[in-house]
């Protein structure tokens, strides 16, 4: 095949859409002026698309399709004045104070939930406990050893008048 | 509907509609509701999906018409829904199908497919598909895949230039090219052979 004839072929279908662009138009042209081959190729494309067309015609849509819409439509109407009436009057105040009763406990929930301790707060505050108490046995220690001490002072000082 | 709007165009309709003129969007659904089931038609095979489709697709122009702000045509538009929804049910038959083929009873599976031929035979269309340049064309469209399927449709049937058929599948101008380049390409081999046949 041909260079001219192989580039063609790759716009038979874009030239039987008349997609092709002003300048694709002139080129090709000239090659289907002196090509039977391409030009038979074209002429097929163009015939099978109009048998297709002629072959398939288009349906109507059936006789109780527009009730069928329009009542669709209706429903559609319907429900969509119903969402905005069920926002008006008393009903908002309701559903704003619903909501807010919502907002308020939510946050009340989410802050307690907050302040229960994880595994790894747990852990150390145990640890800070256990510190804390060892502090207090040595203070105790001390405590105990308050009475040796002062009464090693006493001697001391006795020893010294 | 209005008399003096036989003439408006399809922002026109739409703009009117947005104003609170609730039978401009019967002029709109009255001027494209036939190339839409078509369309869809075409690419499903099925005439009450079709139809089905088809309704929900204005449903949904009808629910989006109020915030739509005008960037291109209107009917590319209503075409890029269309898809959607098309596609959205597409993968649904698909996924019933699916469950269907794997189900172990045949029983459920002959019901079934019994039930689908039930319908065909009472249906109008069988008589039309008894026409076998029909039946054929329909065999050769229904095999190529979907994408390319809407495609051709919408460039031989719908008429739509390549740009238009881009914005309705949401691709490229060049991509829709090649993909109905080679769907006719398959078409043509498909049904030369017939045409030829009936031409002798």
């Amino acid at each position: 095949m041909r260079k001219e004839c192989q580039d063609l072929n790759d716009h038979i279908t874009a030239l039987a859409d008349g997609e092709i662009s002003p300048e694709e138009e002139k080129s090709i042209g000239l090659h289907l002026a002196h090509c039977q081959d391409c030009r038979s190729k074209v002429e097929d494309m163009i015939k099978i698309q109009a048998w297709m067309k002629k072959s398939w015609p288009d349906i109507k849509p059936s006789k109780d399709f527009d009730h069928r819409f329009i009542a669709a439509l209706d429903h559609e109407k319907a429900s969509r004045k119903q969402r905005a009436s069920w926002l008006s009057g008393s009903q908002r105040w309701v559903a704003a104070c619903v909501l807010i009763f919502f907002l308020i406990t939510g946050g009340i929930w989410v802050t307690q939930k907050e302040k229960k301790l994880t595994l790894d707060q747990v852990i150390i505050s145990t640890e800070f406990e256990l510190f804390r108490n060892m502090i207090v046995i040595k203070n105790l220690e001390a405590f105990e050893n308050y009475d040796l001490l002062l009464a090693m002072n006493e001697i001391a000082g006795g020893a010294g008048e | 509907m209005g008399n003096n709007s036989k003439n408006d165009t399809d922002v026109d309709l739409l703009f009117r509609f947005k104003n609170g003129e609730e039978e401009a969007f019967l002029e709109l659904y009255n001027k494209y509701k036939t190339p839409i089931l078509n369309y869809i038609y075409r690419s499903c095979q099925d005439r009450s999906m079709a139809e089905d489709i088809t309704q929900e697709i204005f449903l949904k122009v009808f629910r989006g018409a109020k915030n739509y702000r005008p960037q291109g045509k209107i009917s590319s538009w209503i075409y890029t829904i269309s898809t959607h929804v098309l596609w959205k049910r597409m993968k649904k038959e698909r996924r019933l199908l699916m469950i269907v083929n794997q189900k172990d009873s045949p029983d459920l599976q002959e019901d079934l497919l019994s039930r689908i031929e039930d319908t065909r035979v009472q249906s109008p269309l069988e008589k039309l598909e008894e026409k076998q340049g029909e039946a054929a064309v329909r065999k050769a469209i229904e095999s190529l895949p979907l994408k390319q399927r809407q495609a051709v449709v919408l460039s031989v049937y719908q008429q739509l230039s390549y740009k238009d058929i881009g914005q309705a599948l949401e691709v490229s101008e060049g991509a829709v090219k090649v993909m109905i380049h080679r769907a006719k390409k398959t078409l043509k081999k498909r049904l030369s052979a017939f045409i030829t046949e009936q031409g002798s």
